[in-house]
């Protein structure tokens, strides 16, 4: 076993080897424990007894015969205190033991297995100082404004009980007046209160406290706050990995949106999220702690595992998960401390997600309602009706005096014999069209819209049963044409204590999301801006023309759909239903070992209707511009149903030996899913906006009408898979100053068949609370202290599954369309197994002069064995197969910083700032180089970054004639200037150099948070530094030539200058209007707008004002009359503005997402941008 | 705390047995799962139907799959380019793609695999014997199930037409040095470990594609239409194999152009084949081989349509407005129409197409439009083996073995359906140097074009430039006479030699 081996290495003391023999022990003890849940059923017992008059002796005799303890009396005591009579039902022993003594002048202690009855101490009455009888204990919770706090935890616990005896602690919650009442006591105990955000609060009481005012103060440090890593709850001070947790609240105060991994952009450390433009379909990519694997077309996520309430989910986006307003917290695990846990799942992280549960006191309704408006965002435009007749006439007058190949005139010269005569017959706009401007592409692509959200929840408990439920409507519009996302989702979550050992748990949820996407035409640069949207006659166009120049004559004339006209019929919605629900089951078997059983089902059914109506132009028409063919409306239908099932059931434990406090859990679990799809399509609406099946006349699509072909089934294979793991950890705080951790996990999964199935991942862990040392209390600035190291590792399944066989798919017809043939799909690789990531961590935790809190964690996470498509040498016989085959690094540091600037009862400013640093480094690839999956041009070899960017360098604009310079790189490494592309490239791959990586070098957030009395106003900045995105604006549309094929061109701005005439030297592109003697744009041909030219690699970084929001909570003593517990309105602004490089010519400089085979690195190009949300809100309280 | 120690003692034990136990109930849940709509290998080789459809599959792969890794279109590039049927006109892309597809046209035989198909053919055949090999592999020696027997006499002649082709590309025609100079690397089964095999010589390759052959004809077990292999597919392609190692007209083996005779003569009398005749034949073309007589063999494309004609002939497209636009950039060759004589039926084979700017040649080649659906694809069929080439081949041995007689009615047969008057008083040179212009006309653009010329010791000569390419002669001991290995090849495979040029 590693894990001996491991923990021998780093516990080399005596004494501590003894300790980590131990807790192996106890490891070991809890594996069985799992498996052999029917011998822990004899503790589990409940007490049914029923006496009337009978002796104690003789009730104690039956308690004996039910549960396992032995007791210990004087048979004099019993005597004196007389006969009982008793009715209880499945109690438990201390219930039973209470009744049994009730009015009785005996008290007991349990000490272990052994119930010790004696004497009371006399009674506080017989006391001369005696006043009153214990009466229950009152108090209000306020915060240092005197503001009451409620939900605050509060806590009677005994702690000075002789060793061994044991009493639970009675608790209870703050209502909404901060108010708290705890049953009546006698022994002196002592008073916890917390609450999140505060410092927990302790006093001493006895039976006479009464009517306490407890005042909390803002939390300086957040150690005490409860942290949930997935399968445990830890105190933060416990936590020996590398975990950030944010609240909800705090998520829900930034961006407004269904999406959560946008809302944690600025705010979570490490995590680089990417958003790709304004559609409400994007659900944007998140790298942790860079990228761990490598570039595949079976490898589609990047991201981490999420987990919801404890059950790891299949999700790979959190909007498709949970809805925002649900969530109590979110916690991510970073290093293999907190992720090893979660095995082969984890090499990229862990999101765990919680969601808000109910709480025992009043009942609290909670309704947040806000409204605003989506508005388009975007940097750059296409061209205008001046602005592309002016560069058409330009280029027409270049095309026209371009000579010959031969040096003589040019055909159009000998043609038409004067430019005039050229110009008027062959350009594509008349005289007439120049009264026309149409902004097509803000008008009808790039729409603004409308956003809504309504949230109502509510909260109820008592010290049985706690309830949440809430139901949510959310209208959310994206920046594109017919860009809307309807999502409804109900939540309930159910705590049920139904006895003092057992209780029940239920969390469910559903997510109905219906997106509607345009299906009608969305090639933007394809209209004119003189064509006008409407008929002469002033109705609305179904189809407008798209104008062609042909150097024979008069212009060519095709259509087009008018998407102002089209985009409310043709649509495709997508209906996304998503059901989760879990049932819980805990047991307290002792106070200090519990088991629980965790069973969850999700289903998610996700319908696409992609309709065209038979009522609009290319409803009608499908196929290109130039050939158009009849379909009369299509309809393709994809339905994709996921069923998942997991149970995961585990044992808790918990004790302290002396100063050690040991917890442990050992679990397993398992997990089976299926996903099947069906997929159709027709043709021939016969009832025009029914959008089912029935209403069509023909199967297939438009491609089986073009070529005559019968439909076939296009469905996918169902994919089943299951996978069963089994996993422990033990975690040992020494003194509340030495933190220690083991976890190990063993997962199967039929990922890699039967060969290969195992992986096993651990993790080791400590931190040593510094600050709690004696020689660090006279160093007074620094009031918490903690450091933290970790190493372990943790995996990743592959893409595909069953790797390891040779498949056989029918596939190929031959000699008819009926007669299939098998050939091989898939050779086997019976090597193949996880990619494991094995990671070090160190951080520090320090708070300063209780107003400065600091976090910094450097990581050194090597990822091995990854998973890579691979070449195979030709004599195999099979192109490729996925084998481990690289390695990588990625070392990085994370700070977090919050200061209180200024605190004081009125005013206050927080400051909250992140920053995160990524270095990745291929350290190992098959071949030694991998070459780029999109542009095919230039290989990564060992040494560079998985996101390298290489590029022929460009150095700019020659000034005298206009051409671009580019830099040939020669045999013994000089460089030449060249003027083309095509000469740089001669040398193949040499001319690829380094431009840069399209991950950042650092990224982050920046919150300013002031707050005066009632009113808040936060401004959260997100950056992100050194990263390079592709021109692809620029690659796509910046042709002079595209107006020949119709097509409109980018609108310059400052970022695209091109060079005007000999001398200019503020160029940054070559001579738009140089035509060479074949009539083609030297700009392309010379390589402007090439993959491969540097000039398209541009610094991406940026500086985003992310929100802006202002809030106002109105005065308590006005509300108190409406019946208000609180009330806060607000405004709040996203995306307010965004600072970027001067030469980036895009929509945004956010986008460049990394991996697949078609890795562009190109953003959003000209397309939609972050969106700007402007919302006002409400929230009320009662 | 005595006893906890020994409960714990106990219980770790007793732990790793519970871990086994799990993993040992857990491994049934998972196993129960499988892969839906594929099969494992296992699976498809457990029924003699999963065998014939592994064949099916080999014989689909050979033909025109639209995939990157096309072999039919590959082959064609690589063996019909090379030879003076054919003149390319106006190659004004730069893509790589347009560098790929002249290569072999202009002999410059890249061994990169951006530059040229060599590299793509290659794998492309491999991986073809891979599919053929895994086949072979699971017939036991002593098989007697009709199907699988039929399924391996099928393979074999796969094997040995993908050899065949890999040998006539890579190794010096057999004339020259067989014994010495090198072959292919000959793989019979699949491989599963990472020992790079070497090149056997040009004789082992001809010698391994005989065995086949040869081993193939004795397990047919039916006679399925022409898309499929049969008993005289096997006697038409030896007699291919033996006409291309029976030596040049000067120096001929005429122990192997007799054995060439020998399985012309069964094809001819006992295959069941006849011409087509009239406009039979002028329609040669434009139907499926399935009910043509004359096919013997045909890489059959009525199941999936083939990329083969993209350069030959792409009619009814649309150019900058013109519609009704067709084009070839491969046009049959001013050498190649100057000997189809005015009244030849082989004409309808021709078709004018109209392409702006181009007057000159404006005939292309539509053998391969059967069915053509646009961009390029069509569902035609490639006539590997046909009756009118086992009677050359049967005309070349013969005259080979001095039977001019015989070789001159052999060659009539074919002349004279083509329409045209029978030749007559013809022997020796001349009569050889007829039946090859006969070969040159009847299996134009059908992949025989360069090999007719270098088997027999003849220079290639093309007396007329292409664009950008100028007037070529290559001779038959030119290293050029066969394509280099792709430098990916070379890398994997250290032991593989590169042909010099």
């Amino acid at each position: 076993m590693n894990f001996k081996a491991i923990a021998r290495r780093r516990f080399t003391h005596g004494r501590h080897v003894m300790q980590t023999l131990l807790i192996m022990k106890l490891t070991a003890f809890f594996l069985l424990a799992a498996c052999l849940q029917l011998s822990a059923k004899g503790y589990a017992q409940q007490i049914t007894l029923s006496e009337k008059n009978a002796p104690l002796q003789k009730v104690f005799k039956q308690i004996q015969k039910q549960a396992p303890y032995d007791f210990l009396y004087s048979s004099e005591l019993l005597q004196q205190a007389g006969k009982i009579s008793i009715d209880v039902h499945n109690a438990g022993i201390e219930e039973v033991l209470q009744l049994c003594l009730k009015d009785k002048p005996l008290t007991y202690v349990i000490i272990g297995e052994t119930i010790v009855i004696k004497q009371q101490a006399p009674e506080p009455s017989k006391r001369p100082d005696a006043e009153t009888p214990a009466g229950p204990i009152t108090g209000v919770v306020v915060d240092e404004t005197g503001k009451p706090v409620s939900g605050a935890s509060v806590f009677l616990k005994w702690p000075n009980l002789p060793t061994g005896v044991y009493r639970s602690p009675e608790g209870t919650i703050t209502n909404a007046n901060g108010e708290f009442t705890l049953q009546p006591f006698s022994t002196p105990g002592m008073l916890y209160v917390s609450s999140v955000g505060y410092t927990t609060f302790q006093i001493p009481v006895d039976g006479k406290s009464d009517r306490l005012r407890i005042v909390l103060k803002t939390f300086e440090t957040n150690l005490t706050e409860m942290v949930i890593t997935g399968y445990s709850t830890k105190k933060a001070s416990e936590i020996t990995g590398s975990v950030q947790s944010v609240s909800g609240d705090e998520l829900r105060k930034g961006v407004s949106t269904a999406n959560t991994l946008a809302m944690l952009k600025g705010k979570a450390t490490g995590l680089y999220i990417v958003e790709t433009g304004g559609s409400v379909t994007n659900r944007g990519q998140v790298l942790m702690r860079g990228q761990a694997s490598m570039n595949d077309a079976s490898n589609t996520n990047y991201g981490p595992l999420i987990v919801m309430d404890g059950i790891i989910t299949t999700a790979v986006n959190l909007q498709d998960i949970v809805n925002p307003g649900d969530i109590e917290s979110i916690t991510i695990l970073k290093d293999a401390a907190s992720t090893a846990i979660y095995g082969s799942r984890a090499a990229q992280g862990v999101i765990v997600v919680t969601t808000k549960h109910g709480a025992s006191g009043k009942l609290s309704v909670n309704l947040d309602m806000n409204y605003g408006q989506v508005q388009n965002n975007r940097l750059v435009n296409f061209m205008n009706t001046p602005e592309l007749t002016t560069h058409i006439y330009k280029y027409m007058q270049a095309l026209y005096a371009a000579p010959s190949t031969t040096g003589g005139p040019s055909s159009l010269q000998t043609s038409y014999g004067s430019f005039q005569n050229y110009f008027n017959t062959t350009r594509i706009y008349t005289d007439a069209d120049l009264n026309t401007n149409t902004d097509w592409n803000n008008r009808a692509f790039f729409t603004n819209g409308n956003q809504t959200s309504t949230n109502l929840s509510l909260s109820s408990g008592n010290d049985k049963t706690r309830f949440f439920g809430a139901v949510n409507w959310t209208n959310q519009d994206g920046t594109l044409i017919d860009d809307n996302l309807d999502r409804k989702s109900v939540r309930v979550n159910i705590d049920q204590k139904i006895s003092n050992k057992l209780s029940f748990g239920l969390n469910a949820n559903a997510l109905i999301d219906k997106y509607t996407q345009t299906n009608s035409e969305n090639q933007y640069y394809l209209f004119e801006p003189w064509v006008p949207t409407t008929y002469a006659n002033g109705q609305l166009a179904d189809s407008v023309p798209n104008y062609v120049y042909k150097p024979t004559g008069a212009r060519g004339v095709q259509y087009y759909d008018d998407p102002l006209y089209s985009h409310t019929y043709n649509t495709i919605l997508t209906q996304r239903q998503s059901y989760f629900a879990t049932g819980k089951l805990k047991y307290d078997i002792t106070p200090w070992l519990s088991i629980q059983s965790s069973n969850n089902f999700q289903y998610i059914y996700n319908n696409v209707n992609a309709y065209k109506d038979p009522r609009t132009y290319r409803g009608r028409w499908d196929g290109a511009a130039s050939s158009r063919f009849w379909v009369n409306g299509e309809l393709s239908i994809t339905d994709t149903k996921t069923r998942y099932f997991l149970t995961s059931n585990m044992i808790n434990f918990n004790r302290s030996f002396g100063q050690h406090n040991i917890t442990a859990l050992v679990g397993e679990e398992f997990g089976k899913s299926h996903t099947e799809t069906f997929a159709a399509s027709a043709y021939n609406n016969a009832y025009p906006g029914e959008r089912n099946l029935g209403a069509f006349l023909s199967y297939g699509t438009a491609t089986n009408v073009q070529n005559g072909t019968t439909a076939t089934p296009s469905s996918l294979a169902p994919v089943d898979k299951a996978s069963f793991s089994v996993f422990s950890e033990v975690n040992d705080s020494y003194r509340e100053k030495y933190f220690g951790a083991l976890s190990l996990r063993r997962d199967a999964s039929t990922n890699f068949g039967v060969n290969n199935r195992y992986g096993t991942f651990y993790s080791v862990s400590g931190g040593w609370m510094l600050s709690k040392e004696n020689f660090m209390q006279h160093i007074r600035p620094v009031s918490n202290l903690k450091l933290r190291a970790s190493y372990g590792t943790s995996g990743r399944e592959a893409g595909a599954d069953y790797l390891n066989f040779t498949v056989y798919q029918d596939q190929l017809q031959y000699n008819s369309m009926t007669t299939t043939g098998s050939t091989i799909q898939r050779l086997a690789n019976d090597q193949i197994t996880w990619e494991t990531t094995y990671t070090t961590n160190l951080g520090v935790d320090m708070t300063l002069w209780k107003r400065i809190s600091l976090t910094v964690d450097y990581y050194n996470r090597r990822s091995s064995g990854l998973l890579q498509t691979v070449q195979l040498p030709s004599y195999i016989g099979f192109p490729s197969q996925v084998r481990n085959v690289g390695d990588l690094t990625n070392k990085g540091l994370e700070l977090s910083l919050t200061t209180n600037n200024i605190v004081s009862r009125d005013f206050s400013w927080t400051t909250e700032f992140n920053i995160s640093f990524n270095r990745n480094r291929l350290t190992k690839i098959y071949g030694d180089s991998l070459k780029d999956g999109y542009s095919g041009a230039y290989y990564r070899h060992v040494g560079d970054d998985i996101n390298a960017l290489k590029a022929i360098k460009y150095d700019g604009v020659n000034p005298d004639n206009g051409r671009p310079i580019f830099e040939r790189v020669m045999s013994d490494k000089s460089i030449v200037l060249v003027d083309s592309i095509p000469l740089a490239k001669q040398d193949g791959y040499r001319a690829y150099r380094n431009v840069g990586s399209a991950t950042p070098k650092f990224f982050g957030g920046f919150t300013n948070t002031f707050r005066y009395k009632g009113i808040s106003l936060s401004m959260l900045f997100n950056f992100v530094y050194g990263n390079k995105i592709m021109n692809n604006g620029v690659r796509n549309f910046a042709d002079p030539t595209a107006w020949q094929n119709g097509f409109n061109l980018l609108q310059p701005n400052g970022a695209m200058r091109f060079w005007k005439g000999p001398g200019d030297k503020s160029a940054n592109y070559p001579n738009y209007y140089d035509v060479d003697a074949r009539g083609n744009s030297a700009f392309l041909t010379r390589g402007a707008t090439n993959i491969s030219s540097s000039l398209l690699y541009v610094d991406a970084s940026y500086i985003r004002l992310r929100n802006v929001r202002l809030s106002y909570e109105l005065p308590a003593g006005f509300l108190q009359k409406a019946r208000i517990a609180s009330a806060t309105v607000y405004l709040s602004a996203d995306n307010v503005f965004v600072l970027k490089s001067k030469d980036l010519y895009a929509a945004d400089p956010e986008g460049a997402t990394v991996g697949g085979t078609s890795n562009s690195f190109g953003g959003t190009g000209v397309a939609s941008a972050m969106p700007r949300r402007i919302m006002a809100g409400i929230n009320l309280r009662f | 705390m005595q006893n906890a120690v020994l409960y714990i003692r106990f219980f770790k034990s007793l732990a790793v047995l519970v871990i086994l136990a799990a993993a040992v109930s857990c491994n049934k849940q998972l196993d129960a799962l499988s892969p839906n709509n594929v099969n494992f290998e296992d699976q498809q080789f457990g029924t003699p139907n999963g065998y014939t459809k592994a064949t099916i599959g080999n014989y689909a792969y050979l033909a025109g799959p639209v995939t990157t890794t096309s072999y039919e279109a590959y082959w064609f590039n690589l063996s019909e380019f090379r030879g003076n049927n054919i003149r390319f006109i106006d190659v004004t892309s730069t893509s790589s793609q347009a560098a790929q597809d002249v290569d072999a046209f202009n002999f410059t035989n890249s061994s990169s695999k951006d530059f040229g198909y060599s590299n793509a053919f290659w794998q492309a055949s491999y991986q073809a014997l891979l599919g053929v090999n895994t086949v072979l592999s699971h017939v036991d020696s002593t098989e007697t199930d009709p199907i699988i027997l039929q399924a391996k006499a099928e393979n074999l002649f796969l094997r040995s037409v993908i050899n065949f082709n890999l040998v006539r590309l890579y190794g010096m025609p057999y004339y020259q040095s067989p014994e010495t100079n090198p072959g292919i690397p000959i793989i019979l089964e699949p491989i599963t470990t990472l020992t790079p095999p070497l090149r056997a010589t040009v004789k082992q390759t001809y010698d391994q594609v005989i065995r086949d052959l040869t081993d193939a004809a004795g397990n047919f077990t039916q006679k399925k239409v022409n898309s499929y292999a049969s008993r005289y597919a096997v006697f038409a392609l030896l007699s291919r194999v033996y006409l291309y190692m029976s030596g040049t007209f000067s120096a001929p083996n005429a122990g192997f152009a007799k054995l060439s005779q020998q399985y012309a003569d069964s094809v001819i009398l006992n295959g069941g084949y006849s011409l087509l005749q009239g406009s039979a034949y002028a329609n040669y073309y434009n139907n499926s081989n399935q009910a043509n007589t004359e096919t013997v063999w045909a890489m059959n494309n009525d199941g999936v349509n083939s990329f083969l004609p993209r350069l030959l002939m792409a009619p009814g497209g649309t150019y900058i407005g013109i519609t009704g636009y067709s084009t070839g950039q491969g046009k049959p060759s001013p050498d190649f129409l100057s000997l189809l004589a005015p009244a030849d039926l082989r004409w309808s084979f021709y078709r004018k197409d109209k392409y702006p700017n181009n007057n000159t040649d404006t005939l292309s080649c539509m053998k391969y439009l059967y069915k053509y659906i646009g961009v390029y694809y069509s569902y035609a069929p490639v006539h590997y083996l046909r009756l009118a080439e086992v009677y050359l081949n049967r005309a070349e041995a013969k005259v080979k073995q001095g039977d001019n007689t015989g070789a001159l009615a052999d060659l009539n047969v074919i002349h004279t359906r083509a329409g045209l008057a029978a030749l007559m008083g013809l022997s020796g040179q001349a009569l050889f140097d007829a039946i090859l212009t006969e070969r040159r006309l009847e299996l134009a653009f059908e992949g025989h074009s360069s090999f007719d010329y270098f088997r027999n010791g003849l220079p290639m000569v093309r007396n007329y430039n292409s664009f950008n390419s100028p007037a070529l002669t290559v001779n038959p001991t030119d290293g050029k006479v066969i394509m280099r290995i792709s430098d990916d090849v070379l890398t994997e495979n250290p032991n593989i030699k590169q042909n010099p040029q």
